[in-house]
C-alpha cells in the first residue's frame, strides 16, 4: 500500500516537473527569427471579455499562422491601474520577440498624459498592427429621445474605469467641447462591469468600443431599448473626423457640436478631442518592446502584412468591426509616434482640466 | 418554455456533444486537483484549442470543465488543508480535521455527492428563476454587492476558530494584504515598496499555498505521523454518500443560497461557500462539532459553491457580464461562435440556454461519479508516512507557487507568507478569514467607492442594503453566541477528562 502511494506521488511529481519545464521560456535565435515550438505572449492590460481582450484573442488566432514557425499564442490578462500596470509589463518585457503588448485608447491616453505610475513610452516601441476602433456612447430612452436632447437634461449618469481611460477620456473631452451636464462615477473594474451597471440602472450612459458594441448591444438598439448619443468617429488620411463605417447612423461629437451651435468646432477643447480620436485610430494596437532586434520586428511586420489580406482573418474582422481599415507596421511607422504624444501647450491645458475638474493628479 | 427545456435535453444526446462534455469533465477533474490552476487558468489554457472544434461541442467541453472544478477542488482542501480554489476554503475547516481523524474517504465522498446535489439543485433553481432574473438584477447595485462582501467576511470571521475577535483581526489582515499593489480606483501603487513584483499585488495562489499549505506540512512533520494520525482508513466512501443523503435538505437550502450569490459578479463561489457554512451552523441550533470535523461543515459549502457556478451563468448569458474569470472565457467562446448574450437568449435562444444548463447538470453528475471512484485512492494519501509524503508535497507547493508569475519573488513571497501562516497557526489565529478578506477586499473597496460616488451616503438607506445589514448583525450575534457555547462545552469536556 505504501508502494502504490509512492508510485502515485512520483508520477504526480514527474508530471509536475514536466509541466514546469515546458512553462519556462528559453531564449530564441535572433538571425532569421523562427518561433517554432515557442509560445508568444500577448499582454492585454484589461480583464478578459472586454473589447481589447476580444480583439486580441481573435486577431492572435489568425496571426499565429503567419508568424515564422507558427508558434502558439497566449493571452496574458494584466488589468489594473487603467491599463498602466499591463503596459508597464509589456514595455519592460524581454525584447526577444516572445512578448507583445496590446494597447487600447486608455494606454495611449496615459502615455500622452504621463500619469503617475506610467513607466512605459509607447513612442519608442514598435507597432506592428493597429485596427482603428471608435467609441459609441448611448443612453436610455427614458432620458433622451435623440442626440440633441442631451443638452436639455440633468439626468445623465456616466460610469467607467477612469477619466483618463480610453472610454472615460473621450467622454470627458466630448463633455468639455459640447458643454452638456452629467454625473460621472469612476472605478468600475472594466467595460463589462460598466455595461452591467447600465443594465442594472446604476448608471444610464454606456460607452463601448465599436467592437464591443457590435458584439453585445445591437439587439438592444433594435428593440429601441437604448438611444445612441454620439460616437467618437475616427480620423481619415487627412486627419479629419469622420463617422466610423461600422456606425453610419450616429453623429460624431464634432457633428453634434455643429448641430447645436451652428458653427464648426474650434479651440483647445476641440484640439484635445481630435487628439483623442487620433488615439482611437491607433488605440487598438500591438507593439514590440523598444530593444527588439530589427529582424524580429521585420518578421512580425511581414506576418501582419500577410494576415490583413487573408480571407479567414478578414471574415472574422468584418464580424467584429465592419468596414474598418487595418494597418501593418510599415504604414504605422510614420503616423504612430505623433498620435501617441501631445504638443506641450495642449498637454498643459488638458492636465489643468483633469486636475481641476476630475481630481486626477498627473505628474 | 417547456419545449426549450426538452429541446436542450435532447440536444445533449448527440454523441459528439456528450463526448466533448466527458472530455471537459475529465480535464476539469485533473485541473481541479492540482492546487492553484483552478477553473479559469485551465479554461484559458484550453481555449485556443477548443475554438477549432465546432461550437456546440466546444461549449459542451467548456461547461464540462467549469462544472467539475468546484467538485475536484475539495480534494486538496480536505487532504492537505490547501484550498483548491477560493470556493473551497470553507471545506478546509471541517474537511481537514476529518482527514486527520482518518475519515478522509468519508469527507471526500460526502463533498463530491453534495457538490453534485448542489450543481443539480442549482441548475433547477436557475431554470425556474429565469422569468424573475431581470427583476433581481435591477435590485443589485454596487451598494448591495458591497454589503454581500461584508456578509461573506463577517461569516468567515465569526465562524472559524473559537475566538471571533481573532477571526476579525485575521480578516483585517487579509483586507490589508489586498491593498498591496495597484489601487482599485486610481492608478497609484500601495505598499509596493517600489518593487515591480508587487505592482500586481500578492498572487492569490501564494496565499493559498504559503498561508495554508506549508504551515500544515511543518506541523505534520513535527508530529511525525501520517495526516490521518493513528486512525488508519476509518469510515469510508459509502458512509460519506449516506451522510449527504441524510442531509439532503441542508444541501438544497445551501444550493438556493449559492445560486443567488452566484448572480453577483466576482463573488460567486468565494462567498457562496461561506454563506453555506454559516447556514449549516445556524440551522444546527448549536448541536454538532463544527470546526472539529462535522460532516455538515463539508456538505453545506460544497453544495453552495457548485450551485453558485450555475448562478454565474445568468449574468453571463443574459447580459454578457461575466461573473468570474471562467465565465468571461465562456462568454468569449460564445461570442466567437456568434451566440450573442443578451435578451435574445431568453426569447430566441432559450433552448441553447437550457442546453447549457443541462450540460452543467450532466457534467456535475459525471464529475461526481469520477471523483467518488477516486475518493478511496485519494484518501490513502492521508495514511502515507509523513516523511515520504512531505517532500513531494513541498515540491508540488513550490512548483505551484512559481506558476504565479515565474519570478523569484514568488518563492520569497511564499516563504514570507508561510512564516506568517505558521505563526498564526501557533497563536490560534484562524487563517481562512485572511484569504477571504484578501479575495473580497478589492471588491469591497471598489464597491464602496462606486456606492459613495453614485449615491452619496444615502446608499445605506437602500432596502436590500438594510436587509443584508441586518443579516450581518445577526451573523455577528449568533456567531458570537455559538462560539461562546462551544467554548463552554469544550471547557466542560476538558474538566471531565481531567477529572476521570
Amino acid at each position: 500500500m505504501h508502494k502504490r502511494a509512492i508510485g502515485f506521488l512520483s508520477a504526480l511529481c514527474i508530471a509536475g516537473t514536466a509541466f514546469m519545464c515546458s512553462a519556462v521560456s528559453s531564449t530564441p535565435a535572433i538571425a532569421n527569427p523562427n518561433f517554432k515550438g515557442k509560445a508568444v505572449k500577448f499582454i492585454v492590460p484589461f480583464s478578459p471579455g472586454g473589447g481589447t481582450d476580444t480583439f486580441a484573442r481573435i486577431t492572435t488566432k489568425h496571426m499565429r499562422q503567419f508568424i515564422p514557425g507558427k508558434p502558439k499564442t497566449v493571452i496574458r490578462n494584466a488589468p489594473g491601474g487603467g491599463s498602466v500596470i499591463g503596459a508597464n509589463m509589456g514595455y519592460k518585457a524581454k525584447p526577444n520577440g516572445l512578448t507583445l503588448l496590446v494597447t487600447s485608447g486608455s494606454t495611449v491616453m496615459e502615455n500622452i498624459l504621463r500619469s503617475k505610475g506610467v513607466e512605459y513610452y509607447l513612442e519608442t516601441m514598435h507597432p506592428i498592427y493597429s485596427a482603428p476602433s471608435g467609441l459609441i456612447y448611448w443612453t436610455s430612452p427614458e432620458v433622451i429621445k435623440e442626440p440633441l436632447d442631451i443638452f436639455d437634461t440633468d439626468q445623465l449618469i456616466f460610469g467607467h474605469i477612469s477619466p483618463t481611460g480610453g472610454t472615460g477620456s473621450l467622454f470627458v473631452w466630448a463633455k468639455e467641447l459640447l458643454g452638456f451636464t452629467s454625473k460621472d462615477i469612476w472605478g468600475y473594474e472594466g467595460g463589462s462591469a460598466a455595461r452591467g451597471a447600465f443594465h442594472q440602472g446604476e448608471v444610464n450612459i454606456g460607452g463601448e468600443s465599436t467592437i464591443g458594441f457590435n458584439s453585445s448591444m445591437l439587439s438592444y438598439l433594435d428593440k429601441k431599448e437604448i438611444v445612441p448619443m454620439f460616437q467618437s468617429g475616427i480620423l481619415d488620411e487627412n486627419g479629419n473626423v469622420i463617422r466610423e463605417p461600422a456606425a453610419p447612423d450616429v453623429p460624431t461629437v464634432a457633428e453634434l457640436y455643429e448641430m447645436k451651435y451652428g458653427k464648426k468646432p474650434s479651440g483647445q477643447a476641440y484640439e484635445a478631442y481630435k487628439l483623442i480620436v487620433g488615439t482611437r485610430t491607433y488605440g487598438k494596437a500591438m507593439l514590440l518592446p523598444t530593444e527588439t532586434p530589427a529582424e524580429v520586428v521585420a518578421a512580425y511586420d511581414q506576418a501582419v502584412t500577410e494576415m490583413i489580406v487573408d480571407k479567414g482573418f478578414l471574415a472574422d474582422a468584418e464580424k467584429m468591426n465592419p468596414g474598418a481599415p487595418h494597418f501593418s507596421g510599415a504604414s504605422l511607422k510614420k503616423s504612430y509616434p505623433q498620435s501617441v504624444a501631445a504638443p506641450p501647450e495642449l498637454l498643459e491645458f488638458m492636465k489643468k482640466v483633469y486636475r481641476e475638474k476630475y481630481n486626477a493628479t498627473l505628474e | 418554455m417547456f419545449e426549450s427545456v426538452l429541446a436542450g435535453f435532447i440536444g445533449l444526446f448527440d454523441p459528439m456533444q456528450l463526448g466533448m462534455l466527458l472530455l471537459g469533465v475529465l480535464t476539469g477533474t485533473v485541473v481541479g486537483i492540482v492546487p492553484g490552476i483552478g477553473g479559469t487558468a485551465g479554461l484559458a489554457i484550453c481555449l485556443p484549442f477548443v475554438v477549432y472544434i465546432e461550437p456546440t461541442g466546444a461549449i459542451a467541453f467548456m461547461i464540462g470543465l467549469i462544472s467539475v472544478t468546484t467538485t475536484a477542488d475539495t480534494i486538496t482542501s480536505v487532504l492537505l488543508a490547501i484550498p483548491g480554489t477560493s470556493g473551497s476554503v470553507a471545506s478546509i475547516v471541517d474537511g481537514h480535521p476529518l482527514a486527520r481523524k482518518g475519515e478522509a474517504a468519508r469527507a471526500l465522498a460526502a463533498s463530491f455527492v453534495s457538490s453534485c446535489f448542489g450543481g443539480i439543485f442549482g441548475a433547477i433553481i436557475l431554470a425556474l428563476s429565469i422569468p424573475i432574473v431581470g427583476f433581481i438584477i435591477k435590485q443589485l447595485g454596487s451598494p448591495e454587492f458591497l454589503m454581500l462582501t461584508m456578509l461573506g467576511i463577517t461569516a468567515v470571521a465569526m465562524l472559524t476558530g473559537r475566538q471571533p475577535l481573532k477571526g476579525i483581526t485575521a480578516a483585517g489582515i487579509g483586507l490589508m494584504m489586498a491593498s498591496v499593489g495597484g489601487a482599485t480606483l486610481t492608478p497609484y501603487f500601495r505598499y509596493s515598496f517600489g518593487l515591480p513584483y508587487l505592482y500586481d499585488g500578492i498572487p492569490l495562489i501564494l496565499i493559498a499555498l504559503g498561508l495554508f499549505g506549508i504551515p500544515e506540512i511543518i506541523d505534520l512533520l513535527v508530529r511525525g505521523l501520517p495526516i490521518a494520525g493513528e486512525f488508519g482508513m476509518g469510515k469510508g466512501v459509502s458512509e460519506g454518500i449516506k451522510d449527504t443523503f441524510r442531509n439532503k435538505w441542508l444541501a438544497l437550502r445551501c444550493a438556493i443560497i449559492g445560486v443567488y450569490v452566484g448572480f453577483v459578479p466576482g463573488m460567486g463561489t468565494s462567498v457562496a461557500n461561506w454563506l453555506g457554512y454559516a447556514h449549516a451552523i445556524q440551522s444546527s441550533k448549536g448541536e454538532g462539532k463544527f470546526g472539529k470535523g462535522d460532516i455538515r461543515g463539508i456538505i453545506a459549502p460544497e453544495a453552495a459553491n457548485n450551485a453558485a457556478r450555475g448562478g454565474e451563468l445568468i449574468p453571463t448569458l443574459l447580459f454578457g457580464i461575466p461573473g468570474s474569470g471562467s465565465m468571461a472565457l465562456l462568454l468569449l467562446a460564445l461570442v466567437m461562435f456568434g451566440i450573442v448574450p443578451g435578451p435574445d437568449m431568453i426569447s430566441v435562444h432559450l433552448d441553447k440556454v437550457f442546453g447549457i444548463v443541462w450540460s452543467l447538470v450532466i457534467g456535475n453528475v459525471i464529475g461526481a461519479i469520477i471523483c467518488i471512484f477516486l475518493a478511496k485512492y485519494l484518501a490513502r494519501v492521508a495514511t502515507v508516512n509523513i516523511n515520504i509524503l512531505a517532500p513531494f508535497v513541498i515540491v508540488i507547493i513550490t512548483m505551484g507557487a512559481f506558476q504565479a508569475t515565474m519570478n523569484w519573488g514568488d518563492l520569497l513571497c511564499l516563504l514570507f507568507l508561510a512564516a506568517i501562516g505558521w505563526t498564526m497557526k501557533q497563536t490560534g489565529f484562524p487563517r481562512p478569514p485572511v484569504i477571504v478578506g484578501f479575495v473580497l477586499g478589492t471588491l469591497a473597496e471598489r464597491y464602496l467607492g462606486l456606492s459613495i460616488q453614485r449615491y452619496g451616503m444615502e446608499w445605506v438607506l437602500r432596502p436590500w442594503v438594510i436587509v443584508i445589514g441586518i443579516l450581518i448583525i445577526l451573523t455577528v450575534f449568533y456567531g458570537a453566541r455559538y462560539q461562546m457555547k462551544q467554548n463552554r462545552k469544550e471547557q466542560e469536556e476538558r474538566a471531565q477528562k481531567s477529572a476521570s
